[in-house]
């Protein structure tokens, strides 16, 4: 996830020297409101004025007061007393409790889910994974052209690769430059039996309460993408207890969306992760969930197509908009509503994967137009150089460059200038990063890229998934890339099967707030199992890439350039139908 | 002996002047609190069956007319800037949020009993209100805006021309919420240990204003009042009687300045008017909680438990049952 608290977007009155960008007042104008006004007058008149006519009253009431007559002396004055009966209090009152004061540091208390730890679910690789040749077709699909999926009794070809064992090893083996197919196919099971022996007892996954939900769609994910369903023999129960827990959430939680916290990514990711379930089992009750998650993204999205935490969409008036001197809007401004890339990108991928799965909610097809938009809007100023930022208007960087990619590919732009402009910026100035997957501190990539290190699974899954898109999987950049993190991975994965995040594995000797990193930003959210279900989540959609192919969406009323498409895909021997 | 009795007397006529001013004031609090007209009910979306959304209501409202919010996110796609005269705002009497930036560009408008996002208001009556930031801009004829009983975490007051009166309001920031209502201070998951900035902002002028803040409650870990260094010269300044405390400094200096850590010093940025003891001290709070907070909005608002302000002589009178400031009774 992103530092997004560390970009807020400046309410009107926190920017800490908008002031300082302020005119100040001529001098002339100073000397002028300086000058006494009738108003100052009348503010300092008035007073002695009223003071003279009300002392004139008195002075003339004064003879009246003076020679009045003195009340009669009374000699004598009688004194009546009555005994009264004193009753004694039941209770003396206890002194009130000591204040609960505001104190720097408070230590939290937070009740643990109770684990379930009694299945275990073994490796049983020989089992599991084919090391055989299967005749499956496993080329990508032409993914500009995927149609939804409306029939329950067919599996959407997008999903075919990775249907069976066999599938997957041929998928790795063919875009997998080289490595060992069998071994990235262990790592992925052993991540998965790991992540299935660590599900809570109640579906969910997720040590703390505001983990719970986002970490609970991101492992379903996981197992959705290694082509496992509810039906699946290994892992069915634990997708089937997981969509029973996010239906409950969605049932009583999305009021009007469901959050955690804040900066909580939950609604989108359960959003995209039921969106998903849908498409391959057409299960009812997931199409209501679906349709309730989506129509609320549909109905929250701000005018310039993005999304912002909390779905926060009023347009913020900044001091810019606002006349200096009275504070009111200027006319004929237009102030811009909060936008973050970061969060903007899962909501796309919600709202894409909601399309694929036959989604007809009304406003679907124009929210996804507008969406274009909206990345394009997080393009870098400097539209020479292109890249996308987390904040609009702000300086671009890789991680956001990769959401910014992948989903104007998946939203159907893929062939956008903004969207090659932004591949040649990453190219240009992560060319260390796209051939090295540094898991300790590597001069060479951390110059160019502070966050490489620190928001480093966040920025590889999405450089992974733009890079294998753009390249179809082949060809030098894909090759480098490919071989750097798949090894990497497969090195770094602990051998109960789960990762941690490279900055807590290998970053304590760097600065606290730069080794606070990933999604844990907060301290209390420091424990290791929840770090390791992140890492271990992110870590098995990024090695899945090889057959989780993400369809793309385009409208037909779009242009679309067949022509151009034909011959690429041909160049690269895939089949278009 | 006439020469004597004389000024007695006049000194006696000054404090009752100064006391009939007070009166007034209290006047328009009360009436602000009482005052009725024709309702019209929002929610969000117009969700609740006979209410209206708030693009909706902006278009059918009139002067004068009251404007009931009921609690929720109501997330306009664009501002909703109400521009009629006279317009009373208010919640519904549970303390419930009312998620929505409140935009008022008419004259003497009054915003009571409620919990709001933010408040920005021309001139009128503010009372009874939990906001994240108020704030009062400057350009109609009457020119005076009146701020009693609320809690905030933040001013912004455009003073031109303005006679702006702030009584018994809590400014607090430098907080935040943890699991179970505990907190810690603001800011600590950034790279910033402590919020820099004022709770108080003043805006740029090219005309004199009066400000004069009465038994308010003043809680920052950055600094207190900040704006442009030569407008703030044409700000009258009246603290009276207030409980002040900041990290940093009583007013955000340019840099190579000192610290400002008592009234007095303030007196090199403001024209200072007369003053009253104000008590510089930190005072214990407790957490009121505003469970829906984000960017935009703070976790919550405080209330003295203990020591100076605790028998509410300063700031609001904040329920904890009822969720926003309520009148305190005699």
């Amino acid at each position: 996830m992103s530092d997004e608290h560390k970009h807020m977007p400046e309410g009107e009155h926190e920017h800490p020297a908008h002031y300082e960008h302020m005119e100040l007042p001529a001098y002339d104008d100073y000397l002028k409101a300086q000058k006494i006004t009738v108003k100052d007058i009348k503010d300092h008149l008035t007073g002695p004025i009223v003071s003279v006519i009300v002392h004139i009253i008195i002075l003339c009431t004064l003879p009246s007061i003076v020679f009045m007559e003195h009340p009669k002396q009374i000699d004598s004055i009688e004194v009546q007393v009555e005994n009264m009966e004193i009753k004694q209090m039941d209770k003396i009152p206890e002194p009130p409790k000591p204040p609960d004061e505001v104190l720097d540091d408070l230590e939290v208390e937070i009740d643990r889910p109770d684990v379930d730890t009694q299945v275990n679910v073994t490796v049983d690789s020989a089992a599991s994974v084919s090391t055989t040749d299967v005749d499956i077709n496993v080329d990508i699909p032409d993914l500009t052209s995927i149609k939804p999926n409306n029939s329950a009794l067919k599996l959407p070809k997008i999903y075919a690769a990775r249907a069976t064992s066999g599938g997957r090893i041929s998928a790795i083996k063919k875009y997998g430059s080289g490595t060992d197919a069998k071994k990235i196919e262990d790592a992925i099971e052993k991540a998965l039996n790991w992540l299935a022996n660590n599900q809570n007892e109640d579906g969910s996954w997720g040590v703390y309460e505001t983990s719970k939900y986002s970490f609970t769609a991101m492992a379903t994910l996981a197992f959705l993408a290694h082509g496992d369903t509810p039906a699946s023999q290994k892992y069915g129960q634990v997708i089937v207890k997981a969509l029973k827990k996010m239906l409950e959430w969605v049932d009583k939680k999305c009021n009007p969306y469901i959050t955690s916290g804040w900066y909580s990514y939950d609604h989108s990711l359960i959003a995209y992760t039921i969106a998903e379930a849908y498409g391959i089992t057409k299960m009812p009750k997931l199409k209501d969930a679906m349709e309730k998650t989506i129509r609320f993204i549909i109905e929250n999205q701000n005018k310039r197509g993005t999304f912002y935490y909390g779905y926060d969409r009023t347009p913020v008036i900044q001091s810019y908009d606002r006349d200096p001197i009275s504070g009111k809007l200027l006319k004929g401004r237009d102030p811009e509503p909060p936008s973050n890339l970061a969060f903007s990108g899962w909501n796309f991928q919600a709202l894409k994967s909601a399309f694929s799965a036959g989604c007809e909610l009304p406003g679907l097809q124009e929210t996804i137009d507008k969406a274009i938009l909206g990345i394009k809007y997080h393009e870098n100023p400097n539209t020479k150089e292109g890249g996308f930022s987390e904040t609009p208007r702000g300086k671009p960087d890789f991680g956001m460059t990769g959401v910014g990619i992948l989903c104007l590919g998946l939203l159907g732009a893929g062939d956008s200038k903004e969207a090659k402009k932004a591949m040649t910026w990453m190219q240009k100035y992560n060319a260390n990063g796209m051939k090295t997957c540094a898991w300790r501190y590597n001069a060479d990539v951390h110059k160019e890229y502070q966050k490489a290190f620190t928001h480093a699974l966040y920025t590889w899954y999405y450089q992974t998934q733009v890079i294998f898109q753009d390249s179809k999987g082949k060809g030098g950049t894909w090759n480098r890339w490919n071989r750097a993190f798949s090894n990497a991975y497969l090195q770094e994965q602990n051998s109960d099967g789960s990762w941690l995040t490279p900055a807590e594995k290998y970053g304590s000797h760097l600065d606290p707030n730069k080794t606070n990193a990933e999604w844990h930003y907060v301290k209390e959210y420091s424990d290791v199992k929840d770090l390791k279900i992140y890492a271990t989540t992110q870590n098995c959609l990024t090695l899945e890439v090889y057959y989780r192919y993400l369809p793309t969406y385009r409208l037909s009323k779009s242009s679309e350039k067949k022509k151009s498409i034909v011959d690429e895909e041909e160049d690269l021997g895939l089949k278009i139908e | 002996m006439n020469k004597t009795l004389l000024i007695i007397i006049s000194a006696l006529f000054l404090l009752a002047g100064q006391s009939v001013f007070a009166d007034k004031i209290d006047k328009e609090i009360a009436d602000a609190r009482k005052k009725t007209g024709e309702v019209v009910t929002c929610s969000p979306l117009g969700k609740v069956p006979g209410t209206l959304t708030i693009e909706e209501a902006a278009k059918k409202i009139r002067s004068g007319m009251v404007l009931r919010l009921l609690p929720g996110k109501y997330n306009p796609i664009d501002n909703v800037v109400f521009e009629q005269d006279r317009l009373i705002i208010e919640g519904n009497n549970s303390g419930g949020y009312v998620d929505l930036p409140l935009y008022l560009y008419g004259k003497d408008c009054i915003v009571r009993s409620i919990n709001i996002r933010n408040v920005e208001a021309d001139s009128g009556v503010i009372v009874d209100t939990l906001a994240n930031t108020i704030t009062i801009t400057s350009g109609t004829k009457r020119d005076s805006a009146i701020i009693a009983n609320c809690a905030v975490n933040r001013l912004m007051i455009y003073d031109n021309s303005q006679d702006v009166i702030v009584r018994n309001t809590s400014v607090v920031n430098g907080v935040q919420v943890k699991d179970e209502g505990k907190v810690i201070q603001l800011r600590t998951y950034t790279t910033h240990t402590v919020s820099v900035y004022n709770i108080i902002e003043f805006g740029k002028m090219d005309k004199k204003g009066k400000i004069t803040f009465e038994k308010c409650m003043f809680f920052s870990d950055g600094h207190l009042f900040g704006g442009d260094e030569a407008s703030m010269k044409l700000i009258t300044l009246t603290l009276n009687d207030n409980l002040i405390w900041c990290a940093r400094s009583l007013y955000r200096m340019p840099k190579g300045k000192t610290e400002v850590k008592n009234v007095d010093g303030l007196k090199d940025y403001f024209g200072l008017g007369k003053e009253i003891k104000n008590v510089l001290a930190k005072p214990p709070l407790k957490l009121v909680p505003n469970e829906d907070y984000g960017w935009d909005r703070r976790p919550g608002i405080f209330i003295i438990t203990s020591g100076p302000g605790s028998k509410k002589e300063y700031g609001c009178n904040m329920s904890e049952s009822a969720g926003i400031p309520v009148p305190l009774k005699d």
